[in-house]
């Protein structure tokens, strides 16, 4: 090679290593890969921004390969579900101890509050015989596919930050959620679904709104899509009145066909996309609507579930996300809100508005469990019950004097989750806190150490599924060191 | 020296390097090493993690040369300049162990050869450091000639593209024709697709200038600002509601119309970011100067119960630092927010330096938003009203001198001796002994809301006015983090006879003794403390927070004589409360009287009540003009301001050393206060804030920028596609365009090379996917906003309507859920449902749905680049959703009421109309088969296929592409 070869050489070289770093594909430009830094680490996700959700391998092989995420949207009261306590039973009425308080924020608890007993029976169930609240009576028997981590952990106690946590890795707007990193990581397996799909009930959006979904930085495809029980199951999936669905494929190919002459004429390979984002949105026409239709369920699963088609209820999502499951969509995120219980209301309160709620979600969660078990989906489908924070050992106060009725205040340093399939253990116990639940004593599990687990569940390294934007190799685990939690894997 | 011949020479250096590694080190030592372009990519890729900003391992950093030079932890010289031998750094990296060698093998590869090389040759040469490329200050750079390139040419930037072109063996594209530059120019200045009316005009208009004149008209039109407001949106994160949980709705639309307006006006871009930083403190400040900070009240104010305000108030700053680092300065300040920046020189002190500017306003993430500026609807009435302020900022001024001269001296006032305390509530209430007199203190659990009773026996002789001080619990702590503070609501004073003194049966066993004037340590708070004489729960007192003792003098009708065994009953009520944590009652307070005449005279002193009296009639002047309350910026009065702390980790209950407000320390100039920031970001030695804006506008208008990543010209950023031309471009927008934006654009918009062509060959696609290299024109998605304005336009339904508050057009139901807020999305009628996308109201926790589809950000936060996604969720938009559909309807009317025409021509009409040029006849014959199809059969009739097919047209690459 003489002097101007090499020259040429390393000038073509360096356009395009940088062309390739900036993002030197059709459209979507530096968004993919953000800066030159990019090659840092290996285990990149590599997109082809034609078909951003084309299943992907992920770092290893692994169990898990979709997620059904249950959100209690408000923070359920673990001492009336899963955290069995005798001896906050054995306090009721007495002063939290004072170096217990000290140091340590709350939402509205001030001054001397006072220890509150569980308000419901407790024993153990399954063959595992760990404990559960009479409450659950259905779910107590899908006791033995579960496994608790009673320690969780987070910093947060207000709802909309610590939703945010959960769900993005930060307490503030601007990270992406759980579900976009997993669609970013692993595609997904129908391309006529989105990857990511978010259901509600409750009667309201949980307190994060859409950013409990969003795809922060990562490119919003990958942000979640709301689906409804009311109206259109996906925005704008159906025709306008009059428009068959022949029509509108045939409208679709008449479109196409021009973009076809479009392309021709001017060369820009985003028409070439275009073309087939038509092409999939007149297959997720279809696609959607049956999934989200209950219509061919049988009234044995209805029944399982407690589902009633057309409602909006957590029984129907429950089985919707089943649904959406065996159709290959990657991550179902279920919200169910209304588990704020401070005992402003009676509808609030632990020892009447609890058993309302329990009841709504105690069917459908076993169902769930047992369907999904039923058609060998539950090894590979990861299922989630979690709320954003825990609740305290003590009753509320809020304004400084006694409640109407029966409440828990926030509590950020200690809560109970549930964690089933997908890998991991059956019937098993992870972490204990103190006798009055106040905070963990053994293995205490950060929000960060359960996305670590949840990613690795799904085969990937937390360290290397990243992004790289503004000089930082952005994470869902964040800047905190965090851990995979073993103990919770089979 | 032009990016064309920099290239090529940046390769020849590290050619030549390669060729020393080979033969004879001192043999290429002639050649300049250029740190910025060959050694700090290496420190970056490789050393930088663990020896930069965040982790300095072994005592090794960098980040700037003197730390470079410094000895590390090992006490060897880490570079000794000229000598690469003794340096231990290259030692290190050189170490052919392994186990030795830098990076550490788990960290990354080891340096190649020429890395190597280049290290040493950098050295021998004396380790020369240069500022990082975007901290020197832009200057005007000579364009490259060439004849080819002075033929070409039509502006000034044109050069700068041609001779890169030519260095990269390619030629610029043919000239668009003119409907294509026509529909792309009219889109980036005005945000709408040329008229019928337009297309034509121009079509047919062969006199010189005729380019220049469309320009000149696009420059003049008022929907201009509407289209480059909606980018400054995105940078400013606004919204019309508070964000977070509850999500409660915020009327800030009228500085969204302040930016309309400003860029309507062409204000230039350095007076723009005065106004918005600080126009608050510009001299005579106009009602629109202050209107022009609440660019930085768009930060979210979290009203979820439970919250502390503090909290977010201070995430609020940290929102404001951030977004003003991204948005104007284009660095990523927010590395330093937890550590110093890991790869530039910005240290964490600077961070929170900087946070200082802003840290004394007066917003504290209250509920209420306030502070606000009552912004009058009538524009008229703009100037009277803001007379009206600056009377009514004088008089209280005046009060509060008054005030501060008679009753603060506290050896004017003698402790009351207080003796007996009781609360409501589960408050308690516990007498203590301190060295100025016994203290009230609560404690236990303290119950919202709380009335206090005080007793105590009547001091000897006669009284004229108590005072009341209450203090923080903790004063030492509460001044970098602040404790719960308190509204006192109500004051009431009550003498109790004593049995002897009541011989005559009329008289009362009790008395309330009349307040009529309170003077207070605070000029203009939330509350006026006068109103803790009436029945409101307004009154005096630091609202949420207290960092320092506070006091207010309340001055009786006329001084009281008090007589022995009488007593004084005092009655304090606290009517606020938050909805969380803390009680807004005062939790350490003491009492004191005064029988000074200078304060008791205060009751009856003329020149008093005149203000007074001023003061309500201008209060009352000021509400009879209808405005809308916008909350702004406020600085905080002296006496009260906050300090700024460095916070360990970036938490905000960790405050560490105070920090003095000021600019980083890297970067030439200062500033003490949000005035000069708003001076200092576009000082002449600024190097940041005309790169960033020119930069800006450049990928507005070209697709991407001449530096890719918007908000990060920092070292880990890219790097400039065409450094001379952005530098020269920057240098030029602030020196002899003046900061304007319409010149800027104007100069833009008829160059060459953005009149080029955008048809593009497969080659050249291959070879420049995303057009960095402009070897053609820019051809791009609509912005999410053109895409629904577009529809607006063809459809003839466009309402031209500037201004104003949010407009609701069509949203499906149940896309508004949010917890606590029972607003509710109510679909505009008649014209309203058809003003344009900028007005859309814009709820954050559950935005406009089919403006999120296709890439409108949340607004959450400073969003400095969208991303464009093609998806079939954007195509469901466009097919399906009623507020499209329906303009679809109103198009295909458009379309049937060309009664003399045949159908094909109409279809034609209508693509022409919706693509600005015509379809090719395939394509038309696409059209028209569907068309006739859906005739052929019976059931759909002619304007129903005509609404079909308009619909289709809608959907369009050629629609929906620019």
């Amino acid at each position: 090679m003489n002097l101007r070869q090499e020259l040429q050489h390393r000038t073509t070289q360096h356009v395009t290593r940088r062309h390739f770093l900036a993002g030197g594909m059709a459209g979507l430009g530096a968004l993919w890969l953000g800066g030159k830094n990019a090659s840092a680490s290996s285990g990149r996700i590599v997109i082809d921004p034609s078909q951003p959700w084309a299943p992907r391998l992920p770092h290893y092989a692994a169990k898990a390969k979709r997620v059904i995420f249950l959100h209690m949207a408000g923070a359920p009261s673990q001492f009336e579900l899963f955290e069995h306590k005798p001896e906050l039973a054995r306090l009721n009425g007495q002063k939290c101890p004072a170096e217990l308080m000290a140091g340590e924020r709350f939402a509205f608890l001030r001054g001397e509050p006072l220890l509150l007993g569980p308000q419901y029976p407790f024993s153990p169930a399954g063959e595992s015989g760990l404990w559960v609240s009479d409450r659950l009576p259905e779910f107590r028997k899908s006791v033995d596919r579960v496994t608790f981590v009673h320690t969780m952990t987070t910093d947060q106690f207000n709802h909309a930050p610590a939703q945010l946590l959960v769900h993005t890795g930060l307490a503030r707007q601007g990270g992406a959620s759980m579900g976009s990193w997993v669609t970013y990581g692993l595609g997904s397996e129908n391309q006529n679904l989105p990857g990511f799909v978010v259901l509600l009930s409750g009667g309201k959006a949980p307190d994060v709104g859409q950013a409990g979904w969003g795809s922060g930085y990562l490119p919003s495809v990958y942000q979640g899509v709301q689906c409804r029980s009311h109206g259109d199951p996906v925005l704008f999936l159906s025709n306008p009145e009059g428009v068959s669905q022949d029509l509108r494929r045939r409208t679709i190919e008449a479109i196409n066909r021009v973009n076809q002459t479009t392309h021709a004429e001017w060369g820009d390979p985003e028409t070439i996309t275009r073309i087939a984002q038509y092409e999939m949105a007149c297959r997720m026409q279809l696609e959607a609507s049956d999934a989200m239709s209950l219509g061919d369920e049988s009234p044995t699963t209805l029944e399982a579930y407690g589902a009633a088609p057309g409602a909006e209820s957590f029984a129907n999502n429950c089985l919707l996300a089943r649904r959406l499951a065996e159709r290959g969509v990657r991550f179902v995120q279920l919200f169910d809100w209304g588990w704020d219980m401070h005992g402003t209301s009676e509808e609030g309160s632990i020892d009447r508005g609890l058993t309302k709620k329990a009841r709504e979600i105690d069917r459908p969660m076993h169902a769930l469990l047992s369907d999904l078990e039923d058609r060998g989906m539950l090894e590979d489908t990861l299922v989630i019950w979690a709320g954003e924070f825990g609740r305290t050992p003590m009753r509320e106060n809020r304004g400084g004097k006694e409640m109407a009725f029966l409440g828990r205040d926030h509590h950020a340093k200690a809560f109970t989750i549930w964690l089933a399939g997908g890998g991991v253990k059956r019937g098993h116990s992870h972490g204990e806190t103190d006798p009055i639940g106040f905070g963990p004593v053994t293995q205490p599990v950060e929000v960060r150490d359960l996305h670590a687990t949840i990613l690795h569940l799904l085969g990937f390294d937390h360290e290397k599924l990243v992004y790289p934007l503004q000089g930082l190799d952005q994470k869902l685990t964040s800047v905190e060191k965090a851990r995979v939690v073993e103990d919770l894997i089979a | 020296m032009p990016l064309a011949t920099r290239l090529p020479a940046t390769a020849f250096l590290i050619f030549a390097a390669t060729v020393a590694v080979a033969d004879e080190p001192a043999a290429i030592e002639f050649n300049e090493v250029l740190f910025n372009d060959q050694v700090r990519p290496i420190f970056v890729e490789h050393c930088l993690a663990c020896h930069g900003g965040v982790k300095e391992a072994g005592g090794i950093s960098f980040v700037t040369r003197e730390k470079a030079l410094a000895e590390g932890d090992s006490g060897m010289p880490v570079i000794e300049p000229g000598d690469h031998e003794a340096s231990y750094l290259y030692d290190r990296v050189a170490d052919p162990d392994d186990d030795f060698r830098m990076p550490p093998a788990e960290h990354g590869r080891r340096l190649n050869e020429q890395e190597l090389a280049t290290l040493r040759s950098w050295i021998n040469q004396g380790a020369n450091w240069e500022d990082p490329w975007a901290f020197r200050n832009p200057q005007r750079r000579p364009a490259p000639a060439s004849p080819a390139a002075n033929e070409w040419s039509q502006s000034a930037i044109d050069p700068y593209v041609f001779a890169r072109l030519e260095a990269e063996g390619l030629t610029p594209a043919t000239e668009a024709d003119r409907a294509q530059w026509l529909r792309r120019v009219t889109f980036d200045l005005i945000g709408l697709p040329p008229t019928e009316s337009e297309r034509t005009l121009f079509e047919t208009d062969h006199a010189a200038g005729a380019y220049e004149r469309v320009v000149d008209r696009l420059l003049a039109s008022p929907h201009f600002g509407e289209r480059w407001a909606s980018v400054w949106l995105d940078l400013a994160r606004y919204a019309d509601t508070m964000g977070f949980e509850r999500d409660p709705p915020r009327d800030i639309w009228p500085w969204r119309d302040w930016v309309v307006r400003a860029f309507n006006a062409d204000l230039p871009y350095d007076e723009f970011l005065l106004k918005q930083m600080a126009g608050d403190l510009v001299e005579n400040a106009t009602i629109e100067d202050r209107l022009a900070t609440a660019l930085h009240r768009n930060s979210q104010t979290n009203t979820e119960g439970g919250t502390d305000d503090e909290e977010f108030r201070w995430a609020a700053i940290v929102d404001r630092v951030d977004s003003t680092w991204q948005g104007v300065l284009g660095m990523t300040m927010g590395c330093a927010r937890c550590h110093d920046h890991p790869y530039d020189p910005l240290w964490q002190k600077d961070y929170y330096r900087f946070a200082g500017l802003f840290n004394t306003t007066q917003d504290a993430d209250l509920a209420e938003d306030w502070p606000k500026v009552a912004v009058p609807d009538d524009p008229a009435l703009l100037s009277e009203a803001a007379a009206i302020d600056a009377g009514l900022s004088d008089v209280r001024q005046q009060i509060f001198r008054r005030g501060q001269e008679a009753a603060g001296p506290v050896e004017r006032w003698q402790p009351l001796m207080i003796e007996t305390a009781e609360s409501t509530g589960e408050t308690r209430l516990d007498i203590r002994t301190a060295e100025n007199g016994p203290e009230v203190a609560a404690i236990g659990t303290v119950t919202d809301r709380s009335t206090y009773t005080l007793t105590a026996a009547a001091p000897a002789g006669p009284i004229a006015a108590l005072r009341i001080d209450a203090s923080p619990l903790d004063p030492d702590t509460a001044i970098a983090t602040p404790e719960y503070g308190f509204v006192l609501s109500n004051f009431r004073v009550y003498l109790e006879r004593s049995p002897q003194a009541t011989s005559s049966d009329e008289e009362p066993q009790e008395v309330e003794l009349m307040l009529v004037e309170v003077l207070a340590d605070e000029t203009e708070g939330f509350f006026r403390p006068i109103d803790s004489l009436r029945d409101n729960s307004a009154g005096w007192g630091p609202y949420t927070r207290m960092r320092r003792p506070r006091w207010a003098a309340f001055v009786f009708e006329s001084p009281v004589e008090l007589r022995e065994g009488e007593r004084l009953r005092l009655q304090l009520k606290h009517e606020m409360a938050t909805d969380g944590q803390g009680p807004l009652v005062m939790q350490r307070l003491r009492v004191s009287t005064t029988s000074e005449d200078a304060i008791g005279q205060l009751a009856s002193d003329r020149a008093l009540r005149d203000l007074r009296e001023r003061e309500g009639a201008l209060m009352a002047r000021r509400k009879a003009i209808a405005s809308t309350a916008t909350p702004v910026l406020v600085k905080q009065p002296v006496s009260l301001r906050r300090k700024t702390y460095r916070l360990d980790r970036g938490s905000w209950l960790s405050p560490e050393e105070e920090v003095d407000p000021g600019t980083p320390t890297t970067l030439p100039g200062a500033a003490s206060d949000r005035l000069e920031l708003g001076r200092w970001l576009s000082a002449d030695d600024n190097p940041l804030t005309a790169r960033v804006m020119v930069n800006r506008v450049w990928a507005e208008v070209f697709g991407a920028g001449l530096v890719e990543t918007l908000a990060d010209f920092g070292s880990t950023g890219a790097e400039p596609s065409h450094p001379a031309l952005l530098d020269d471009l920057a240098a030029r927008f602030r020196g002899e365009m003046g900061w304007s934006l319409k010149r800027l654009l104007r100069e833009l918009v008829l160059s060459a090379t953005y009149r080029q062509d955008a048809r593009v060959s497969a080659d050249l696609v291959k070879r420049d996917p995303t057009n960095r290299l402009l070897a053609r024109g820019p051809r791009g998605r609509l912005r999410a906003e053109m895409v629904r304005d577009q529809a607006l336009v063809v459809s003839g339904k466009l309402n031209p309507r500037l201004g104003g508050p949010p407009v609701m057009p069509f949203q499906p139901e149940g896309v508004w859920k949010t917890v606590y807020n029972n607003q509710k999305w109510e679909t505009a009628e008649g014209a309203a449902r058809f003003r344009r996308a900028l007005y859309t109201y814009w709820k954050r926790t559950a935005a406009y749905p089919s403006m999120m589809a296709f890439d409108a950000p949340s607004r959450d936060q400073c969003t400095a680049l969208r991303p464009t996604t093609n998806t079939p969720l954007q195509a469901l938009v466009t097919l399906n959703d009623p507020a499209f559909v329906e303009l679809a309807e109103a198009l295909a009317d458009r379309m049937l009421a060309r009664t003399e025409e045949t159908p094909r021509d109409r279809i034609a009409w209508a693509a022409k109309e919706a693509t600005g040029r015509p379809l090719p006849e395939a394509g038309i014959d696409e059209l028209v088969a569907l068309n006739e199809e859906m005739i052929a059969d019976k059931s759909i009739d002619e304007g129903f296929a005509m609404t079909v097919v308009a619909n289709v047209i809608l959907n369009l690459d050629a629609a929906l592409t620019k």
